[in-house]
This record gives structure tokens, C-alpha cells and sequence, in this order.
């Protein structure tokens, strides 16, 4: 469903050139940091251009340096989830979780909205502040937000990374359960092998800019 | 390794501290350069204020603005023929008398009016005051206006809708102003249209700039514009009187000046202005050479 | 003896008013500027930025002349805006526009810093999210600058109440209309030792309402959390 082939050049000289052919299902980009997980994914999002190359995703290029395209960020529909999870701190639970639903103009039915909730155990901190959130709870809203925009692609920057263990494996528990049940396609970076393993249906290797191993493992959970 | 980077850490700190502590030394350095050049300038300044009588100091004249030009002028000539540079300050009368009540050091004052010359005066009951100049006050309204006021009478009329006057509370030109249109009996319909300025040449820059009407300014005023013409000369009002005033402790070059003020020399180039040089009360004759 | 007794209370209530008009007109426009300052990433933003803090340094008599030479009935834009019928020279007008331009610059300032401290990946998060630009700009970066824009009002309304140099060169000293508490205080300092007296009760004033321009931009500023 995605067809990404991208060079990315950073004014220090790092560069990043890769080629990634993505089925639906859930994909890690595991490697250490500085090997380009993190370009990839704002590639995706459109949140920085490439210097040469198309991204396309399901049969239209939303990136293409040759024929000028460059769908903006919004127009894309591709969710994200960054490093930490950027709630809005003057909107509510609430209204951080409705803030995708009404930029994209759908309804509460279209984006699933009480099930999401259910399923992440949003109800009891809709109307609390984001200051007064705990880490795991800042996760759980920050992914019910993506959802709830209903991205047709979903990009996850180490969601977990500033978790502690418990609570962890208490969100994948949670991630893996709402990317099977809205059968979201997901890109998921991460320098955890573990991690990467238990979620995702393929795991691509990256270091210093380059795929080093690609291995879609053959998993009963892969989508579509 | 461990220890090797523990130790290199602090090193880089500490060369940090001593660029940053030299950059301080050489700021404070600069600061000691420059304090000391301003306290050695304000020292020769000194030395040359005890050398008055030699070398001669600077006459300081405040003066109104109205006399800008003129003054300028009559100073140009001084110092060619005398050689001795007077530092004159220009505002309205009423700006200047406030600040030589307060204090203001100076040698002479030029007063627009009466008012501000007594003013002073008061302050200072041993300063003496010669009559110098006389003006008129005149209607101006922009070259190309195509309003039709022939006297200011007009003013009360809907076509005009604002008027440049200079303060009329302190301002002499303001105040004269003010005084011909309350005896013409038209301060009730004219004192909306009023458009206050700091001095009077702040009320013909109005005029020229097309920001109001007309006004009301001196006569001599008009000369230093090409972009606004006379239509009624004002009457009504006190004679436009400026005395000239010199400070009991006015240095001799003050006194000189004062004198050369109202020598036959200065008077041709007040009249060649447009102001009338009143006659001189017998008795304190200027030196006529 | 009371030393506001003799208070005259219009300079005041005009100075208010023009500083109020004055800082709410130009707010907009400093939001916009101080927008593109903070983000554009173009060479000629330090050009902006100097032509848009020249107010905070020229003499204001400057300022206001530059204002009278454009505003002037022969002036460029003034002969233009005379055509309709509209003129926005030796009025009250005149003083809202010379106070809002003397002021500009510092609400452009306390806006620019407020949007440069706002979290870039905040705006991502929001666009990522399906919100276009505009959308981002009015739900995300303006809620998270808003001290900023607080700040920035009353600092332009702080400055408003001070603007004498510029309006008295476009506006003139026209009691009741023009007559703003600064220009009131020279006009009864320039009538001598009487003047003194009628100019204290106002010089009050003006420190006072200064004063509380201040403490209350800064206490609305950290209460906006």
C-alpha cells in the first residue's frame, strides 16, 4: 500500500536513501538512533520534503519530486504519533481527542468514537487536563487521538520510549489491540528489538541511512 | 575512557570561563577607556570656562521661534564681523521662559510678547529689557486653496473646518490670536475648528502641508514659505511686541551682542525680514560705529 | 490638599480611549507580522524586523513627520484617502494612528516571542491531524501565544498613553480631541509657574495609569496559563 523512495540530505551531510515497499499490517523501522527511522516517518507525513524521490500511497503519489508533488501535511491522512505525545495543553482530553474528528469534518460515528474510547479507557479523563495526566495516560490519549482522525496510514516515532516498563507493555497491549481491531496500516519506529518484534508484522533494519536487512517475517496477525 | 571524557569535560568548561572572564577584562577595559576620555574632555572643558577672558566664550540666545531665520541670519553676521559664535535655541517664548525660569542658563532672551519677557523678569528683577521687534499677525491659507475668506470674519464660515493656531494658553502667537478672534466676537464658533501647535512654525508647516484650512501666523512667518499666501492681515489683538531681554549675569560678549542687536547693522536685516524695528528709547542707545 | 482636585479629567479620559483604540486596532496587524517574523524563513526578514522596530528608536517627531508627509492632504496617501472624503490628519484619528504606530513595534515583539516559544511540533501534531494552516494557526499557535498577545496589548496601550512627539506634529493640540494627557502636561508646563502647578495633578495620572497598564499586562499575562 505504500511505495516509498526517498533521498534526504541534512545540512551537516548526513543523508538518507532508502527504498521501502510497505503491505498493510504493521511494519517496524528498528535500528539505532541516527540511522534514519525518524526521517522516514516525517517523509511520510510530509513534514519535510525529499530532495529526490516519490512516496505513494494506495496507487497516488502524495510526494513526487519529478512531476512537483507535494500534498500538504493535512491533506494527506497520515496520522502520527511523535516521541512524546504533543497533547494540546490548552484543549481538554476531550477536545484533544475530537480535534482530528473536526479538522477533517467527520462524525462521531465515522471515527468510532465512543469504541475508541472504550478501548483505551479514555471516559474517566475526558475532562481532566493534559498537565494532569501520567505518562501511560498522555500515550493512551495521544493514540486515541491519531485514531480518532481516522488516518489511512498510521506513523509511530517510539511512542514508548519515555515509558517505564509496566507501563509499556501495558500501552502495546492497548496499540496492539486497536491496530487489529480498525485494521489501521501502521509504521512504527523504534531502537527496541523486542518491542519491534512483538508488534509488528515485518521488521526493516535501518542503519546510517541505508535498509540493512529487510525480513517480512510471516505473521497470522499481517492484514488484508 | 570513562575517565579520560570525565576529565575533558570539566577542561572544556574551564576554557570556556577564561575566554569568557578575558572578553569581561577587555569590556571593562573599554568602559575605564571611555569613562576616563569623558572625565579628562569634561576637565579641558573646565580650563577653557576659567579662560573666559582670553579667548572669549559663546553668547547663548534663546530666542522665539518666529526669529528663526532672521536670527540665524544677524548670528552668520556677527560672526564674521565680530568672531564670536552664538549658540541660539529656538521654541516658542512661553517653552523658553519655562525653562530659564527653572534654571536654563543663558545671556539673552527674545521674547515674542510682553507676557514671557516680564515673566522672566520677575525671576530675574535686574535684567535688562529693550522693545526690539514688531510683527503683525496675518491670515495665511495654502497657495492653491480655493477657499474664498477675505477677513477673519470668515473663519466662523462652514467651508473652513480647522484652523492652525500655536497654543493659544502660553504661546504668544497663540495667545494674540486668540485675543483677535474673542474681539471679534467669534470664539463661540471658532474655538472647535482650533488645531493647537507647539509653536508657531509648527502652525504654518500645517498650513503649507494642507493639514488644516488657514492659520493665523506672523507676518515675517510667510516669507520662509512659497506654499502659503497672505489673505487678511489680523487685528484685534495686543501690538506684537519682542523684547529682548539680557541676564544680569550675562558674560561682556552677551552684553556686546545684546548691543549689537540693536545696532543699525542688525535692524537692516530685521527689516529686510519683514519685522519693524522699534525705535530705541533715548537715554540707552546702542553704540552706533 | 488634595493634589488631584483640580484634575481635569478630559486629557485623560481621551488618552484612554486613544490608547485603547490605538492598541486594539494594531494588534492584528501585529499578530500577522509578528507571525511572519517568527516563522518565515526568508532573507529579507531582517529588513522587516528593522522597518518594523524603526518606531521604537526614531524620535517620535520623526515618525511623525514621515506620518504627515503620507497622511497630509497633498501627501501620497492622504490625497487619495481625501478623494473619499476621508482625512486622518489634525483630528482624533491622527492621534490613534500616530499612537498605534509608535506602539507597533513593541506588540510585534511581545507576539514574535510568544510564537517563537510555541512548540513546532505541537503545529505538526495539528497537522497531522487533518488541520490546514489556517485552522492550525487560530486553534493551536494563537491559544499557545496568547499571553504573548496580552502582553503585547498592554504594552501598546502603556505606550499609547505616553505618544506625544508624533501626534502633536499629525494630530496637533486640540482640546478635547487631540489633547492627550502628555500634550496637556507641555501645553500647562509652557504657561510658566501656573502651568507648573495645573500640570502636576495630570503628571499623576500619567504615572499612575502607566503604572497599572504595566501591573496589569503582567498579571493578566501570567494568569492566562
Amino acid at each position: 500500500m505504500l511505495q516509498f523512495n526517498c533521498r534526504y540530505r541534512y545540512a551537516d551531510g548526513f543523508s538518507v536513501e532508502i527504498g521501502l515497499n510497505l503491505e498493510n499490517g504493521c511494519t517496524a523501522l528498528f535500528g539505532p538512533s541516527g540511522s534514519g527511522k525518524t526521517t522516514v516517518l516525517s517523509l511520510i507525513a510530509g513534514l519535510i520534503i525529499p530532495d529526490r524521490g516519490s512516496i505513494i500511497i494506495d496507487g497516488t503519489a502524495i510526494t513526487d519530486t519529478e512531476l512537483r508533488i507535494q500534498i500538504p501535511v493535512h491533506q494527506r491522512g497520515v496520522g502520527m504519533i511523535a516521541q512524546t505525545p504533543q497533547l494540546f495543553p490548552h484543549m481538554t482530553v476531550r477536545k484533544n481527542l475530537e480535534f482530528g474528528r473536526r479538522a477533517r469534518k467527520l462524525g462521531f460515528r465515522e471515527v468510532d468514537h465512543d469504541q475508541l474510547i472504550d478501548a483505551l479507557a479514555l471516559g474517566p479523563l475526558l475532562d481532566r487536563s493534559p498537565a494532569t495526566l501520567s505518562g501511560g495516560e498522555k500515550s493512551r490519549v495521544a493514540l486515541g487521538r491519531a485514531l480518532a482522525s481516522r488516518p489511512r496510514l498510521l506513523l509511530m516515532d517510539e511512542p514508548l520510549a519515555s515509558l517505564d516498563e509496566v507501563i509499556k507493555h501495558q500501552i502495546l497491549d492497548y496499540l496492539a489491540e486497536v491496530i487489529s481491531r480498525w485494521q489501521v496500516p501502521t509504521v512504527f519506529v523504534t531502537h527496541n528489538q523486542a518491542e519491534a518484534v512483538r508488534i509488528a508484522d515485518r521488521v526493516v533494519h535501518l542503519a546510517a541511512g541505508e535498509i540493512v536487512n529487510d525480513n517480512p517475517h510471516d505473521s497470522e496477525r499481517r492484514i488484508g | 575512557m570513562r575517565f579520560a571524557q570525565s576529565r575533558f569535560v570539566p577542561d572544556r568548561h574551564e576554557i570556556c570561563f577564561r575566554i569568557r572572564s578575558k572578553c569581561a577584562h577587555r569590556f571593562i577595559l573599554a568602559i575605564g577607556l571611555v569613562a576616563s576620555f569623558l572625565l579628562t574632555s569634561c576637565q579641558s572643558g573646565k580650563e577653557s570656562l576659567l579662560n573666559v577672558g582670553h579667548s572669549g566664550r559663546n553668547v547663548r540666545l534663546y530666542a522665539a521661534a518666529s526669529t528663526i531665520d532672521v536670527v540665524t541670519e544677524i548670528c552668520d553676521l556677527y560672526r564674521k564681523e565680530a568672531g564670536i559664535q552664538v549658540e541660539t535655541s529656538f521654541a516658542a517664548s512661553s517653552a523658553q521662559a519655562a525653562m530659564l525660569i527653572q534654571g536654563a542658563r543663558a545671556d539673552l532672551f527674545l521674547s515674542a510678547s510682553v507676557q514671557w519677557s516680564e515673566a522672566v523678569k520677575q525671576e530675574f528683577p535686574n535684567a535688562e529689557v529693550v522693545k526690539l521687534l514688531g510683527n503683525r499677525l496675518v491670515l495665511i491659507v495654502p497657495n492653491d486653496s480655493k477657499l474664498t475668506i477675505q477677513s477673519i470674519a470668515d473663519l466662523k464660515s462652514a467651508e473652513i473646518r480647522k484652523i492652525a493656531i500655536a497654543d493659544y494658553k502660553s504661546v504668544p502667537a497663540g495667545v494674540y490670536a486668540k485675543q483677535a478672534i474673542d474681539n471679534a466676537g467669534l470664539w463661540e464658533s471658532v474655538s472647535e475648528k482650533l488645531v493647537g501647535t507647539m509653536d508657531v512654525r509648527q502652525a504654518l508647516t500645517m498650513v503649507e502641508n494642507g493639514v488644516v484650512d488657514c492659520g493665523l501666523v506672523y507676518q515675517t512667518d510667510v516669507g520662509s514659505s512659497q506654499h502659503v499666501r497672505v489673505v487678511a492681515e489680523v487685528t484685534g489683538h495686543d501690538p506684537v511686541i519682542y523684547p529682548l531681554l539680557l541676564f544680569p549675569q550675562a558674560s561682556t560678549e552677551g552684553r556686546a551682542f545684546f548691543e549689537f542687536l540693536q545696532s543699525n547693522a542688525a535692524r537692516t536685516v530685521f527689516e529686510s525680514h519683514g519685522f519693524q524695528a522699534l525705535p530705541v528709547p533715548s537715554g540707552l542707545g546702542p553704540v552706533v560705529k | 490638599m488634595n493634589p488631584l482636585g483640580k484634575l481635569d479629567w478630559t486629557p485623560v479620559l481621551l488618552s484612554c480611549q486613544v490608547a485603547t483604540l490605538a492598541a486594539t486596532l494594531l494588534l492584528p496587524a501585529a499578530i500577522a507580522v509578528a507571525w511572519w517574523l517568527a516563522r518565515s524563513k526568508s532573507p529579507m526578514r531582517w529588513l522587516v524586523e528593522t522597518v518594523v522596530n524603526l518606531p521604537l528608536v526614531l524620535p517620535p517627531v520623526v515618525t511623525g513627520f514621515l506620518l504627515l508627509i503620507l497622511f497630509a492632504p497633498r501627501g501620497w496617501l492622504g490625497s487619495r484617502l481625501g478623494a473619499m472624503g476621508i482625512v486622518l490628519v489634525a483630528n482624533w484619528y491622527a492621534a490613534v494612528i500616530a499612537a498605534a504606530i509608535v506602539s507597533f513595534p513593541l506588540a510585534v515583539q511581545a507576539v514574535k516571542l510568544a510564537f517563537r516559544q510555541t512548540d513546532r511540533e505541537l503545529e505538526n501534531a495539528a497537522q497531522t491531524l487533518g488541520a490546514g494552516p489556517w485552522t492550525t494557526f487560530a486553534r493551536i499557535s494563537l491559544p499557545l501565544a496568547r499571553r504573548g498577545v496580552i502582553a503585547g496589548w498592554f504594552l501598546a496601550f502603556a505606550r499609547s498613553l505616553g505618544e506625544f512627539g508624533a501626534t502633536i506634529m499629525i494630530a496637533g493640540n486640540i482640546a478635547g480631541q487631540t489633547q492627550t494627557i502628555p500634550l496637556a502636561i507641555y501645553s500647562h508646563a509652557n504657561s510658566g509657574l501656573s502651568g507648573y502647578q495645573n500640570a502636576w495633578p495630570l503628571v499623576i495620572v500619567a504615572i499612575l495609569l502607566s503604572f497599572a497598564a504595566l501591573l496589569a499586562g503582567h498579571w493578566l499575562e501570567r494568569r492566562a496559563v
